[in-house]
């Protein structure tokens, strides 16, 4: 079932975000929004998240599906490690195996030197991908990214988007970016946001 | 470099130690020298009197009795309070309606004397009890105050990220709000410590229940034994602080 976006209205007081803005997401689709600073492409994925309500139309189809989100801060628990902010989402009790899972999807992420630490104390691009394998893990059908490459050099970009790739290969994914190649990355369809 | 941090922290702690030792030993010389200008033991006692008061009152069993059960009863009126505190901190976070009422009746119980809750609350209960709701009453809305501030202090987007992901209540009890209520909470136990000391003791000083340092007190007052009313003062500062650095303790440890 398509989620659907209609007619969506949206203003943060006197200033208007969203405008009648429509949009369909099939199934299993990869959809990367682009365009100017301040259009809403935040504001879109906040009424996707059910975080913000429009003020006006409808969302169909996102109801009783699992959500996961990379936020356009990394959101994380700073005195716990990176282990402990995964496994927070997660249904699974904390064990030796899910330790282990864990760490091959840091890996995978080409996250190194964040055993035993505070999240406090990693890099900023560590961070993001923290976040990022935080969202992966939790395995939500419907994934919501925004801009999840701020912060990653071009190598860990690309290491970071084949992960993205082969771990949401079925998902659906709606992505923020300002660069048209995080959205090539993806292989997904670009959907220019206007005023 | 963990050697040197460790040897750095421990000479700043000795340090701190030093000043500290030198602010009371400066703070009894500045008595002395008063009780000396006075001179006169009813008004002002001098420090080797009222020591070798605290030495005698020390031999009796009575002081122990005395200073146990004072202890008791104030301490059991902040455990209490503490735990209502949280309780109804939550509440009112919980349910809008429920919260004004409860910040209302909080407001109250801090506007009121204390010396207006005894006599009223003597009407109540027994004189053995009194120190324990009066200490209740004086650490509740201390504590109900700063917790419900630090529920509030909770990240909204971290909230928001939990919302997201689905995390459940315990989690983000642990992960969320207990963090942002940390701080608020230790603050609201150092103030509720001091507090309910001297709100209990003033309390048994009027309801003078049996077996009490309240009790004591009234008596030293009442014949006029101005050193044993300062060991007992010194005794209750004690006590005190006593308590305090316990208190702080197990939140340091548990809350690690």
């Amino acid at each position: 079932m398509p989620v659907e976006m209609k007619h969506i209205w949206k203003s943060y007081g006197e200033q208007k975000v969203l405008a009648d803005f429509s949009l369909t997401i099939k199934e299993g689709e990869k959809v990367c929004l682009m365009g100017a600073s301040g259009i809403g492409k935040t504001t879109v994925l906040s009424i996707l998240a059910g975080l913000v309500r429009p003020d006006a139309g409808e969302v169909t189809g996102i109801k009783g599906k699992k959500l996961s989100m990379v936020f356009q801060e990394d959101r994380l628990i700073e005195w716990a490690d990176a282990f402990e902010n995964v496994a927070l989402v997660l249904e699974q009790k904390k064990s030796q195996a899910l330790w282990d899972f864990l760490r091959g999807e840091f890996d995978a992420v080409g996250l190194q030197d964040y055993e035993g630490k505070p999240v406090a104390q990693l890099s900023g691009g560590m961070k993001r991908r923290v976040a990022l394998v935080r969202a992966v893990c939790a395995r939500g059908e419907f994934l919501l990214l925004d801009e999840p490459f701020t912060g990653l050099d071009q190598g860990t970009k690309e290491q970071v988007a084949g992960y993205l790739n082969s771990r949401t290969a079925k998902n659906t994914v709606v992505m923020v970016a300002h660069d048209i190649q995080d959205a090539e990355c993806l292989g997904a369809r670009i959907v220019l946001c206007k005023k | 470099m963990d050697n040197i941090c460790t040897g750095l922290e421990r000479k700043k702690k000795w340090v701190v130690y030093q000043r500290k030792l030198v602010a009371v030993i400066v703070l009894i010389v500045i008595w002395q020298l008063l009780s000396m200008w006075v001179d006169r033991d009813i008004f002002l006692p001098s420090v080797p009197d009222t020591f070798r008061a605290l030495v005698m009152l020390t031999r009796t069993g009575e002081f122990y009795r005395s200073v146990g059960t004072s202890f008791l009863r104030i301490a059991a009126g902040f455990v209490l309070a503490v735990g209502a505190g949280i309780l109804f901190a939550v509440i009112a976070e919980l349910h809008e309606q429920i919260g004004e009422i409860l910040q209302l009746f909080m407001q109250l119980v801090k506007s009121i004397p204390v010396a207006s809750f005894v006599i009223l609350v003597l009407l109540w209960v027994r004189s053995a009890r009194l120190s324990t709701v009066i200490s209740f009453l004086t650490v509740l809305p201390v504590v109900f105050t700063n917790v419900r501030g630090g529920i509030r202090q909770a990240d909204k987007k971290l909230l928001e990220m939990a919302e997201v992901f689905r995390i459940g209540v315990w989690k983000k009890v642990r992960a969320i709000y207990l963090p942002a209520i940390r701080p608020a909470f230790v603050t609201a136990c150092s103030v509720g410590l001091g507090f309910c000391f001297k709100s209990g003791i003033a309390a048994e000083v009027i309801g003078l229940p049996p077996n009490s340092i309240g009790g004591e007190l009234y008596r030293a007052k009442l014949y006029l034994m101005t050193p044993e009313l300062f060991a007992w003062t010194i005794v209750i500062v004690a006590v005190s602080v006593l308590f305090e650095k316990l208190v702080m303790w197990v939140i340091r440890v548990k809350g690690a």
